[in-house]
């Protein structure tokens, strides 16, 4: 990896997480999250859903009530678990590598 | 380290079981999983935490993966256990590199010392992989300062991001990851672009709704404002965290003597010294109350790094033990402080580095960095060394022997704190469930409607709305509501050796029964009213309640029942509820009999009047024994009225929503549940 490509990540990152920070995000998420249980927070993320004035299809759904498909849910958990193995094989293994000559 | 993974594992499935407690958070996270699998809806979020914050829904992706691929609860616990003593194994490896095999040794018994009840580990929570989750961080760290690559430091990263996903202590491997890439002498800055943008791209990428969520809490400032309130305890009360703070005074004492045991030190100090601040100033501030789980991701790092110390030092002893019996045959050892500049020992280890592997890939095929204790100086020394470097062998086993025997004795929880003995303590594990389950469904005929009403569980925990239907109840059944259940879970010891016929073992262990006790009663849960009255005041609400439909589905629905006091865990206002029963008597059971237990979990409650007439209730309103009045000129008894003081020292957290537990029904059935229900009171010291 280069000089080059290195900073060029570090920029893109940076980029990224301005871009991440600057998206305007629901009030509602304030009170919710201080909602103990699954319950708490669906019935408070409920309560605060505004405007009465547009019709149910219509209103943006609140954050932490948005949700993915079950293939990419699993997706991510069949990653997680992909990281994890493969951390242990490599770093049990690889002392035992010869270093390229 | 085979033999210390099956030892682990015995001894973790011994003492622990192979069935969880049930537990109010494996319960919200099976509704998540459920809302995934069922209906196709998987969070993007996860779950609201206490604090303010949300807990990632990427633990939860992997936990409903475990699902789909067909684990029930005891699976995926047994899954979670094997990944804990996984765990113990993989911070005695990373100890094995670094000091050798006694390292190895002590580093797996304050592992295996550090897990258990405190950090979760006989229920199912996101905590509980944390532990292991730490140990494969601290071995990775450690390959990766040994043998630098930037695919290594990348895992690193992503191992990291996996961690923070699990439990938020996580995100502090960020930081971590990026001190192990500059401990690497070559390309450093590169590897710390490598670390730095794993971790950052891998933990947004598991979950990104979660870290949306957060982030914008925390611009608002909204994190950290628990309004539970907090219970300050000392820092040094959690054995953790001093080993934590011993492990940092270690490594700085190391560091600013420039000692070489700082070079041995660093990877574990790079995972556990950023922990150690926020560790301290909660414990100055109080502002949290300290818990050992909070410690769990650091916990193996602390493992290797004491054990660093322990085994560097057993070693200096037993150097300078050998140098005073045999003065001429020594030559200077290594892990002796050698005095250089800063400058100087960052120069020199890149050199070190360079000497070592090709030093080792010349020899052994292996790439210590460091010199193997076990290697090389026992070649040069007397009996004196072959018996350090025997002992040194069998280090492990002697661990793991312990491990074993410790827990077949009962040793392990005494040496640990009772880490290894509350997991049974009273409360249920979902193998009771399944098994009263099956006793209800299959022998009795129960449909869940039935049980919803009918049903009675002696911990507050299990509310009607947790035992949810499984797929497994009948369609449909006879509905008598004036048949009572009762599931209690007691200490074996005080089980009589023959039961009445009202009573089945649903489950049982050497130490714990779970009973299932059926009764015959005047009481129809379908309709009560409730008043309330707040302390102090003499106003009294009342509107009517009862056990209707159950519900279907956690989502959108208030868990208790109509007209029942709100649930607020956070600041219960102290208020008497009391419960008007309507009583039906029966021919079938001519008397009814009520008994209101006191037992830890459970809300205290008494007996303040029953209209009609032949109703005996004793002074502290523990009792009451009713009597249907079959002559004419004599009154039956109509209503019950039961008082319970909610939001007090004795009914706070426990009272869910739904009525206490209290056990009613024909005199028989009753009396033979309270003689096991007082015993339990006598055992768990509770007054009368």
């Amino acid at each position: 990896m280069t000089r080059h490509t290195v900073k060029m990540v570090i920029i893109g990152f940076a980029l990224a997480v301005l871009g991440w920070v600057a998206v305007p995000l629901p009030q509602t998420a304030r009170a919710a999250a201080t909602a103990e249980t699954a319950h708490e927070v669906a019935s408070v993320a409920e309560q605060a859903i505004p405007p009465p004035e547009l019709p149910p299809d219509q209103r943006p759904v609140p954050m932490n009530q948005r949700t993915m498909p079950k293939t990419l849910a699993l997706t991510l958990g069949a990653i997680q678990v992909l990281i994890v193995i493969g951390a242990i094989l490599l770093a049990v293994m690889l002392p035992t590598r010869r270093p390229p000559a | 380290m085979t033999v210390l993974f099956v030892a682990t594992l015995w001894a973790i499935m011994r003492t622990m079981g192979t069935s969880p407690n049930v537990w109010v958070d494996t319960f919200i996270e099976d509704q998540f999983v459920e809302d995934c699998l069922v209906r196709g809806e998987c969070t993007m979020v996860g779950p609201g935490a206490t604090v303010g914050i949300f807990h990632s829904a990427g633990y939860l992706h992997w936990r409903t993966l475990l699902t789909w691929m067909g684990l029930g609860a005891d699976g995926t616990y047994i899954v979670l256990l094997v990944m804990n003593a996984l765990g113990v194994v993989l911070v005695a490896l990373a100890a094995r590199r670094l000091q050798g095999r006694f390292a190895a040794a002590v580093a797996g018994l304050l592992m295996i010392g550090s897990i258990g009840v405190p950090t979760q580990l006989h229920v199912i929570s996101d905590v509980v992989p944390v532990p292991f989750l730490g140990a494969v961080f601290v071995l990775v760290a450690v390959s990766a300062t040994m043998r630098p690559s930037l695919e290594l430091t990348a895992l690193l990263g992503m191992v990291g991001a996996v961690m923070a996903n699990c439990y938020a202590t996580g995100v502090l491997c960020g930081p971590s990851a990026v001190w192990i890439a500059l401990l690497i002498p070559q390309r450093r800055w590169a590897h710390v672009a490598v670390a730095a943008t794993s971790f950052a791209a891998a933990t947004f990428l598991i979950a990104p709704g979660s870290w949306i969520m957060n982030f914008s809490l925390l611009l608002a400032q909204s994190v950290g404002r628990s309004e539970i309130p907090a219970l300050p305890r000392p820092l040094l009360d959690i054995p953790i965290a001093r080993l934590t703070v011993v492990a940092s005074l270690a490594w700085a004492a190391a560091a600013l003597g420039n000692l070489s045991l700082r070079r041995q030190l660093d990877a574990p100090a790079a995972i556990f010294v950023p922990m150690f601040f926020p560790l301290a100033m909660v414990g100055w501030t109080g502002s949290i109350d300290l818990q050992d789980k909070y410690c769990a991701n650091v916990m193996g790092a602390v493992a290797v790094g004491v054990a660093v110390l322990a085994a560097a030092t057993g070693r200096g002893l037993f150097r300078k033990f050998e140098a005073n019996s045999a003065p001429l045959d020594r030559t200077p050892s290594l892990a002796l402080p050698r005095r250089r500049s800063w400058r100087q020992g960052r120069e020199s280890e890149a050199q070190d580095t360079q000497h070592e592997s090709s030093r080792n890939a010349s020899s052994t095929g292996s790439l210590p960095l460091l010199p193997s204790p076990a290697t090389g100086e026992s070649q040069r020394g007397g009996p004196a060394s072959h018996l350090r470097e025997i002992a040194e062998r069998l280090a492990p086993y002697l661990a793991a022997l312990a491990i074993a025997f410790g827990s077949t004795i009962g040793a392990l929880s005494s040496v640990t704190g009772g880490r290894y003995q509350e997991a049974g303590r009273g409360g249920f594990n979902f193998g009771d469930l399944d098994s009263a389950q099956h006793i209800l469904a299959h022998e009795r005929g129960w449909t869940w409607p039935r049980v919803f009403r009918n049903l009675k569980v002696s911990d507050s925990m299990l509310t009607p709305a947790t035992l949810r239907p499984a797929p497994d109840w009948p369609d449909a059944g006879v509905n008598d509501d004036l048949e009572r259940a009762f599931l209690l879970k007691v200490p074996a010891s005080i089980v009589p050796t023959t039961l009445p016929a009202n009573i089945v073992v649903a489950n049982s262990t050497n130490e714990h029964q779970a009973l299932l006790g059926f009764a015959c009663s005047w009481i129809d849960w379908r309709s009560f009213r409730v008043c309330i009255k707040d302390i102090g005041d003499t106003k009294e609400t009342c509107s009517q309640s009862g056990f209707g439909n159950p519900p279907s589905s956690h989502s959108g629905e208030d868990v208790r029942l109509p007209g029942m006091p709100t649930v607020d865990p956070r600041n219960p206002p102290p208020q008497t509820m009391t419960l008007h029963i309507p009583l039906k008597p029966r021919e079938q059971c001519p008397e009814e009999w009520v008994y209101m237990p006191r037992l830890w979990r459970l809300c205290p409650g008494r007996v303040v009047n029953v209209d009609g007439g032949g109703a005996g209730i004793d002074s502290s309103g523990r009792w009451a024994k009713l009597k249907m009045q079959k002559s004419t000129t004599g009154t039956t008894p109509t209503e019950i009225a039961i008082a319970f003081e909610i939001g007090g020292r004795e009914c706070w957290v426990d009272y869910r929503g739904y009525p206490p537990f209290f056990v009613e029904g024909d005199p028989v059935a009753v009396d033979s549940l309270a003689t096991i229900l007082e015993r339990q009171r006598i055992l768990e010291g509770h007054g009368p």
